[in-house]
């Protein structure tokens, strides 16, 4: 399998992901060059990779958390709520704006890990088992993870400020 | 699943990722080119930089080889082929049974021996020199 070829498959799903999990398209697109960059170097055997799409989900999930343990390390911290809304507002197109509003923002509000796997889940479409995989949990773990995630989606976009 | 997530999960999946930025493919495909073509570019550098130092070391190896060769021939030269006057004693000194336990050959046991009886003896003759002396002596005094 060709690099373009996995890009065609891939590549806008991982860059939406990468966005979202970074909270930024340029830093996105950095790491989503490291990534293909890293597939290039280690020319790896396409034909033994069991599920394609959860191990280039899982490299690029690794290589972001590389380059946001980097940025920590020069001080750069995490964006806010507000900002990350905004960045998911950009990358998401939903029935109507006010409704889309309303969803990026709730979800730019749910912990980290939960919104993870409901981005996984919906915006990606990988299974409960290519999201465990990714983030390396159990199946049960990403599922239960995903429930939560949804229940605490509901009670911010019905406007109780639980979040779980 | 309960209703309520049912009816949330039916709503977000109305929701869906916005295309790429245009070109993002393109950019992203060409670094990666870019990035092989310099990687490809430094592995002969690096081959030649191996290569320079291999032979580096061969020549330091080389020279040590030689200087340690032209020091012994300067050394044989100075002390002669039998080693130094110092390793010259040693020998002549050691006693033919720790000849054989340093484990010299027959040969060289044999004259260690020789040299050994030969002293013997001459001490023998000093001695009987001495005996016949103070015979001599004390006869001397008896005839007085």
């Amino acid at each position: 399998m060709r690099l373009e070829e996995i890009y065609d498959r891939y590549g806008d799903k991982l860059f939406h992901y990468l966005t979202i999990k970074l909270n930024s398209a340029n830093d996105a697109e950095d790491v989503l060059q490291e990534v293909f960059l890293r597939f290039a170097r280690y020319s790896i055997r396409w034909r033994l990779v069991r599920n394609v799409e959860a191990f280039v989900f899982r490299a690029a999930r690794n290589e972001a958390n590389r380059f946001a343990r980097r940025n920590m390390k020069r001080g750069v911290g995490p964006r806010n709520a507000a900002e990350l809304a905004a960045t998911m507002r950009e990358m998401t197109e939903g029935p109507d704006q006010a409704a889309t509003e309303m969803l990026t923002g709730a979800l730019a509000r749910l912990p980290e890990k939960q919104r993870e796997v409901i981005v996984l889940k919906i915006f990606e479409g990988l299974t409960f088992k290519q999201i465990a995989s990714v983030c390396g949990l159990s199946i049960n773990t990403a599922a239960s993870r995903y429930r939560y995630g949804l229940a605490g989606l509901r009670s911010l976009m019905e406007g109780k400020d639980e979040g779980t | 699943m309960r209703e309520p997530e049912k009816s949330l999960d039916s709503l977000l999946e109305e929701y869906r990722r916005k295309p790429a930025p245009p070109g993002l493919k393109e950019r992203v495909l060409r670094s990666v080119e870019e990035q092989k073509r310099l990687r490809t570019a430094a592995t002969p550098v690096m081959r030649k930089l191996a290569a320079v130092c291999l032979a580096l070391t061969a020549l330091c190896l080389g020279a040590e080889l030689m200087m340690t060769r032209s020091e012994t021939r300067l050394l044989d030269a100075l002390l002669g082929p039998d080693g130094s006057s110092a390793e010259r004693q040693v020998r002549e000194d050691i006693h033919p049974e720790q000849a054989e336990f340093l484990g010299l050959g027959k040969h060289e046991e044999s004259i260690l021996s020789l040299r050994l009886n030969r002293q013997k003896s001459s001490t023998r003759a000093r001695r009987i020199d001495g005996l016949r002396k103070i015979n001599i002596i004390s006869e001397g005094f008896n005839g007085s």
